[in-house]
């Protein structure tokens, strides 16, 4: 903005009789000068006289002695411009379209106001809260702008709403959120003198808004009393939700800025270590801590920088029945003891590892105390060992946490339904006892269980366990099916079919009470099959079960699932018509229940099956309609399951060639992995990795597939087809980087197991092939791609061409064509393929990658070697852009690098 | 050290600060003058007044607190605050003007005509006339430019002047008359 005023000075309006010019200036100062020591009456004849005849010095001169009789000239700027100047600069009477009604507190983060919104007729009251601009970078708006659209979606009864966000004119950012009137919570406790019930049910609201807020992938950072309001109608509103996060400069860390209030922060927080949900949770242990024995945990009043470093972090248990001070706090000190005890310190622990993995978990087990049931916390050692031995053996938390939520979801819901409650508490003893029997039987040693993996580790556990001794039939079904769960993650096929056998006998016996468990077990049943190559097996499996399913009551999305599943399952055997048609049904419903992720899904799904047959116009809608609903999907606030939407968002990105896209996607993907699960999905790390290679970061790409293929070894999942992508993009990136003998080793190995389990006309292998004559191609063995690409021409031309099934894989066999064409002078044939290649993938997208200018470049290489229409312009364009996102040593720098 | 102050300090340690930087730095410092107005206007009742000089004060000292600024990126950071304080003052007139332009327009009795024409209009005119005329100023001598934005402008005291200029405060003072005497010249 500044600069742009500044540029207006250089048209600065010419002023009569200026003269800029600096030899006549020296002349109009110097006399000037010498007029002055002259009395006033003798100067005009003697600057007439030096003037010379020249009548702008002259004049100038004159005018510039006037000044002598002018006190007022430029004796200051007017108070009331000054004062104008900085209150309407920086205008405190209004922020954005705010008006300020009176300051309430200014802290370390900014000032907060009592404000109103002046955009609409119905005057909102808000609590407004500016931040200061000095903790800030560049990108501040760009970045409130995103963190408003996150923290717009948080919407809970017990959290105060934002209303707005944004940077004012003055270059202020701000904050506006619900006002809430009314007391910090523990000025309210301690007002109402609440006995330990109230309390610890108020403290149930504030775990529900804390956790309504980690399914988001929001992390609070900064709950503490003065936080949580409770309002007039005895709510809970928790305040200032990522705001931390918001202000936090990334060039820091948390201890030089300290953002957060040290009494409530966590260690890793003090540490400058990058938080997570147990942050929150630890916060919570001090707030529970503090809310029942009415005293502070900490006092860090007198104490400097590193005394309280070390005060918060180093590990001193003090228990909350024995801080108790005032003698007529109303909660007796004994009410603490036990399991209250255990509770706080437990979500309170220095060792991160060692707290409470979800507020959830907390929630639950204050639920269990309320309800005189047993809490989990007394199992800590129980569960920490385990969670231990399953993060050395690496396997995904994503595992652990998956497990430990299934024990306490539901519980919380209906903690007055006492027959529930039981079954629940039944289902998480059985589920310990699993757990406990898997890791007995893996490690009879305590530290002997180094040497096996945690594959082994639950195969194991899962044969030796007895569900026969769980008398609860239902609770018996549901640990079989929590189990199958578990060994499906290992791909460990055989077991996870018994298991859901138990599972599915007892809900086909009981369908009228669980129909949905029925369908939703079902599922999981014909997926294995689906998984384990038995594509006709699984459609079986699943439509006697739909059909089945369809006189009961079961939930709409569980029914959309099974019709998706369905549709998936033929696609694979390539009956098209069949699938559109279940696709079709899919969406019906979904549409009903206005399920947005499963209408994106299904569009989607829908696309890339009649990519090769359809009219451009009607793909063109369903890229629309999968676009619009993915949104709301992300934008509605009570999707279930929010990865496995950005995961068909990346996907979807992937399909249509928007690979940059698809690059954001993913990573913010693997933002929320490693924030919520601490490790990343390897299946997703492949996904990415071809991402990547579209990009041109070959290095990159290579290195997801490494780290999958190498998580997949740890968990000793057999090879398969995810093991075989992964090598394929890995050797196909290594082809471009140059290490040929690397990639023809991978191809090798790919083509081998396609070999023994694919037939040569199968899609699958048609495609490695095209890959590796590609490969060929590059490395300077044309014999072996000619060989290949024999096979191939009749097959490209005639049949794959239909069955590609998507544009992508299509580009990618044409292309290959093309160069090799090329590459053996045989233009006419190189054009042919290059144009067809490119006519696909102009329908396609606008951005394709690096793929797209070797097309380009292509073209124009062949139109130049035929000697017709060759365009220089669009050649180069083409070779720059390539060069620009290739490695300058890549294969395809030769290979356009002509004299053309 | 936040992030603009770093990339302040950055900018102002550069050994050969040219035309090109100070468009950097400008901003930059524009920026964190209004965050210090900002601050210190919030925690002032707001009929306190608040002088340019206090406020370029202030900015500087924040800013001296987070980085080594050595002398001559003190120099600099004066004159940078300096020419961000002349854009928010003539910034400010402008806007003003054009208010009462429009006010002007919308009414339909005669009395704002009346008030255009008055004393503090024509100090508002005036303002926006010295900061058009001090460009002209600084084509012919940049010293007395610099002057007129440091005192006029920015409020230093003729001391902070010639401190910041190295040049006796007398120099300061005579050259003050004249670069006056110029501008004064310049509107006639």
């Amino acid at each position: 903005m500044i600069l742009k005023i500044i540029e207006n000075y250089d048209h600065v309006v010419k002023f009569k009789q200026m003269n800029s010019n600096k030899y006549n200036w020296k002349i109009i100062e110097k006399i000037y000068e010498q007029a002055l020591a002259l009395k006033p009456e003798d100067r005009n004849q003697y600057v007439k006289k030096q003037a010379d005849g020249n009548t702008n010095i002259y004049n100038q001169v004159v005018n510039m002695l006037k000044i002598e009789d002018n006190d007022e000239f430029m004796s200051g700027i007017p108070n009331e411009i000054t004062t104008e100047a900085l209150n309407k600069q920086f205008d405190m009477s209004r922020i954005g379209h705010f008006e300020i009604i009176t300051k309430i507190a200014s802290g370390g983060m900014g000032v907060v106001y009592k404000a109103q919104s002046k955009l609409s007729d119905v005057k909102t009251t808000v609590a407004l809260k500016t931040i200061r601009v000095e903790l800030k970078n560049d990108d501040l708006e760009s970045r409130f702008l995103n963190e408003k659209t996150i923290l717009s979606k948080l919407k809970h009864k017990n959290i105060a709403s934002l209303i707005d966000a944004g940077v004012s004119n003055d270059g202020v950012p701000y904050i506006a959120t619900e006002w809430v009137d009314g007391d910090n919570i523990m000025a309210y406790c301690d007002k109402n003198k609440l006995g330990l019930k109230s309390r610890l049910e108020l403290f149930l609201q504030l775990c529900s808004a804390v956790s309504h807020a980690h399914n988001q992938f929001i992390i609070h950072r900064d709950i503490k009393p003065a936080n949580i309001l409770i309002d007039n109608n005895d709510q809970v509103k928790l305040l200032d939700f990522g705001i931390a996060k918001l202000v936090e400069d990334d060039n820091l860390n948390n201890t030089q800025t300290q953002i957060f209030t040290p009494e409530y922060a966590a260690p890793e927080q003090i540490n400058g270590k990058p938080c997570g949900v147990v942050t929150d949770v630890y916060a919570m242990g001090v707030l529970l801590f503090e809310m029942l024995t009415a005293e502070k945990r900490f006092n860090l009043d007198n104490l400097s920088l590193p005394e309280r470093i070390q005060t918060i972090c180093k590990p001193t248990v003090i228990n909350a029945s024995t801080a108790i001070k005032k003698s007529q706090h109303p909660i007796r000190s004994n009410k603490l003891k036990g399991a209250l005890n255990i509770i706080i310190n437990k979500a309170m622990h220095v060792d991160e590892n060692r707290r409470y993995e979800t507020i959830a978990i907390l929630q639950s087990d204050i639920s269990r105390y309320l309800s005189d049931l047993p809490i989990t916390a007394i199992k800590d050692s129980w569960f920490y060992r385990v969670k231990m031995f399953l993060k050395r053996n690496m396997i995904a938390s994503i595992l652990t946490s998956l497990l430990f939520v299934s024990l306490t979801v539901g519980l919380i819901y209906s903690i007055h339904q006492t027959q529930l409650v039981r079954q629940e508490a039944l289902k998480s003893q059985q589920l310990y006892e699993f757990y406990k029997g898997s890791y007995n039987s893996a490690a009879p040693v305590e530290g002997g269980d180094t040497t096996i993996s945690a594959r082994e580790m639950f195969i194991n556990g899962a044969q030796n366990f007895d569900l026969n001794k769980i008398s609860d039939l239902y609770v018996r079904a549901q640990i079989a099916s929590d189990i199958a769960r578990v060994l499906s993650e290992f791909e460990a096929y055989d077991l996870e079919k018994e298991f859901l056998t138990h599972a599915l006998d007892f809900y086909t016996e009981n369908m009228s009470h669980y129909p949905t468990e029925f369908l939703h077990t079902s599922i999981i049943r014909s997926v294995v099959e689906q998984n384990s190559g038995n594509s006709e097996q699984a459609i079986l499996i699943l439509s006697q079960a739909y059909k089945k399913s369809l006189a009961f009551d079961v939930l709409i999305q569980k029914r959309t699932e099974a019709l998706i599943n369905l549709g998936l399952f033929n696609k694979t055997l390539y009956k098209t018509d069949l699938a559109l048609d279940y696709y079709n049904q899919a969406e019906v419903l979904a549409l009903q229940v206005k399920d947005y992720a499963s209408i994106a899904k299904v569009n989607y799904y829908k696309y890339s099956l009649l990519v090769e047959t359809e009219d451009n116009d009607v793909l063109e809608k369903m890229l629309q309609t999968a676009q619009i609903n993915f949104e709301k999907a992300y934008q509605s606030n009570n999707h279930p399951d929010l990865l496995s939407v950005k995961n068909s968002k990346a996907m979807w990105y992937t399909t249509l060639g928007e690979y940059e896209k698809a690059n954001e996607t993913f990573i913010n993907l693997d933002e929320s992995y490693r924030a919520f699960y601490g490790v990343l999905s390897y299946p997703q790390n492949i996904n990415h990795a071809n991402v990547h290679y579209y990009l041109g970061n070959f290095e990159h790409a290579i290195k997801l597939t490494t780290s999958a293929l190498d998580r997949m070894d740890e968990l000793k999942i057999k090879p398969g087809f995810k093991h075989m992508a992964a090598k394929i993009i890995q050797a196909r990136a290594l082809t471009e980087l140059k290490d040929y003998q690397s990639a023809e080793y991978l191809f090798q190995q790919a083509y081998e197991y396609f070999n023994e389990i694919l037939p040569s006309t199968h899609i699958a292998m048609l495609t490695l092939n095209t890959y590796r004559m590609d490969h060929y191609l590059k490395s300077g063995d044309f014999s072996k791609a000619l060989e290949l690409s024999q096979e191939m021409d009749s097959l490209a031309e005639s049949q794959l061409i239909e069955t590609a099934s998507t544009k992508t894989r299509y580009v990618n066999i044409m292309l290959t064509l093309a160069n090799l064409n090329s590459a053996v002078n045989q233009h006419p044939k190189a054009l042919n393929y290059y144009l067809k290649a490119n006519e696909v993938m102009q329908s396609n997208t606008k951005k394709q990658g690096w793929i797209y200018w070797v097309i380009q470049a292509g073209i124009e290489k062949s139109h130049y070697k035929l000697k017709n229409g060759y365009n220089d312009k669009q050649f180069k364009l083409a070779t720059k852009n390539l060069y620009a996102i290739l490695h300058q040593d890549n294969w395809y720098t030769q290979f356009f690098d002509l004299d053309l | 050290m936040n992030q603009n102050n770093a990339e302040i300090t950055h900018l102002l340690n550069k050994s050969n600060i040219d035309q090109n930087t100070w468009d950097d730095i400008l901003p930059l410092v524009y920026k964190q003058l209004k965050a210090m107005a900002h601050n210190i206007k919030s925690n002032h009742r707001k009929d306190d007044f608040l002088n340019t000089t206090s406020l370029v004060h202030e900015a500087f000292i924040k800013i001296q607190k987070n980085s080594k600024l050595n002398l001559s990126g003190t120099k600099h950071f004066y004159h940078v605050a300096a020419l961000a304080m002349r854009q928010i003052i003539t910034d400010t007139a402008r806007a003003k003007l054009t208010a009462k332009r429009k006010a002007i327009e919308h009414s339909l009795d005669g009395d704002d005509v009346i008030e255009l024409s008055d004393k503090k209009s024509n100090s508002i005119t005036e303002i926006l006339e010295i900061d058009k005329a001090l460009d002209a100023l600084k084509e012919v001598s940049p010293r007395l430019a610099d002057i007129v934005t440091y005192h006029f402008f920015a409020g230093y005291s003729f001391v902070e002047v010639a401190n910041l200029m190295d040049i006796s405060e007398s120099t300061v003072i005579r050259d003050w008359k004249k670069a006056r005497a110029w501008l004064f010249s310049s509107l006639q």
